[in-house]
């Protein structure tokens, strides 16, 4: 095969496709069964597009509601839904000169949740102090409070009770179990040797 | 237009656009069919090659018009990639419960004695739909292969495939012309 036969089969090719017998009749109706197949394919597109654009939207709105769920989760509640724990309140009500309080600092007592309050000096003409009631929750709060000192023209002093809600620790340890071959003990014979 | 309108096919501002597809629809109709011909080798395929394609092509007219500029090219070049994939759906074997319709005896090809169009017919889809754009559209290796999204060279050993194939072919047919 040469260039000249590659010609050939050039020109067959394109006078082939010239061709009148390639002409194909369109049949009646043909057109408005195309527009209307276009008008259907289209109905359908939008629809899968509604579809799936709401499952997305429907996807957020579940995706956000949990998370918000989760990190309204994390923080603690309050027991009795009344004032929030370990928050203290201290108004002073002082008809005269302001007292003076001092709280010097405290050691810890105990590894565990442990709130150790200073010993209150107020120093100062008749002061009132109120304290909200003190609401502690969560396992096993001990609370040491130090002597209240107050020294001055008559203070009052008014501390609400304590209150500690919560599951109790309970420490339970499993009973000792020593697996393994017994351990025996030979001691030799004492033999006594006189020289 | 006056028979869609009746259906309500044009008469909505919905499917204002669809008029002009309409319109687009009846222009381009008679060339589709005679380059869907060329492609299947079939003109009952070709049918249905070109009423899949431009039901396609008006679900997105405004996207088409919008993006394009040319229908009948994005028409033409979506014509020859639905034709590659149907053969790459249908090329394996289906079983069926029942004997489908055959031809009917009366219907005869119009290519029936041309040697060309029957090594055109042999030639798998994607070798007759690079020798068609090559050869009835006219378009450059470049063009074809960014109508068919393959690469240049893709395109380049295709055709040298496919004139090989008919090359053979015609040389077979001249041989027997020659000797007779």
């Amino acid at each position: 095969m040469n260039s000249e036969d590659f010609d050939k089969v050039d020109a067959r090719l394109r006078r082939l496709f010239a061709d009148d017998r390639l002409d194909v009749p369109v049949r009646p109706g043909a057109t408005e069964a195309v527009v209307l197949g276009a008008r259907r394919t289209r109905k359908r597109r939008m629809t899968v597009a509604a579809s799936g654009g709401a499952t997305v939207v429907a996807l957020l709105v579940v995706g956000g509601v949990l998370l918000n769920g989760i990190g309204a989760a994390t923080p603690v509640t309050p027991a009795d839904g009344g004032s929030p724990p370990l928050v203290t309140t201290t108004e002073l009500t002082t008809p005269g000169p302001q007292p003076t309080v001092t709280e010097p600092p405290g050691p810890e007592t105990s590894p565990r949740t442990t709130v150790t309050e200073p010993p209150t000096t107020v120093t100062g003409p008749r002061a009132t102090v109120t304290e909200p009631p003190t609401t502690v929750t969560g396992p096993r709060a001990t609370v040491t409070e130090p002597p209240t000192t107050v020294t001055g023209p008559r203070a009052t002093v008014t501390e609400p009770p304590t209150t500690v809600t919560g599951p109790r620790a309970t420490v339970t340890e499993p009973p000792t179990t020593v697996t393994g071959p017994r351990a025996t003990v030979t001691e030799p014979p004492v033999t006594a040797t006189r020289p | 237009m006056t028979a869609l309108a009746d259906q309500g096919i044009g008469g909505t501002a919905a499917t204002g656009d669809l008029a002009d597809f309409a319109e687009f629809v009846g222009t381009a109709m008679p060339g589709l069919l005679r380059y869907g011909y060329a492609l299947t080798g079939n003109p009952h395929d070709a049918a249905d090659l070109v009423q899949g394609v431009l039901e396609k092509v008006g679900a997105r007219w405004a996207s088409v018009l919008r993006k394009d500029g040319d229908p009948m090219a994005y028409a033409r070049r979506a014509m020859a990639n639905a034709h590659v994939s149907r053969w790459r759906r249908t090329r394996r074997e289906n079983l069926v419960s029942e004997v489908p319709d055959t031809v009917a005896a009366g219907a005869r090809d119009a290519f029936e004695n041309e040697p060309l169009w029957q090594a055109l017919r042999t030639l798998p889809p994607r070798q007759r739909a690079v020798i068609v754009l090559r050869y009835y559209d006219g378009l450059s290796e470049v063009e074809i292969a960014r109508a068919l999204k393959v690469t240049a060279g893709t395109v380049k050993s295709q055709t040298s495939k496919a004139m090989a194939t008919l090359r053979g072919v015609l040389a077979t047919t001249w041989e027997g012309e020659g000797t007779a």
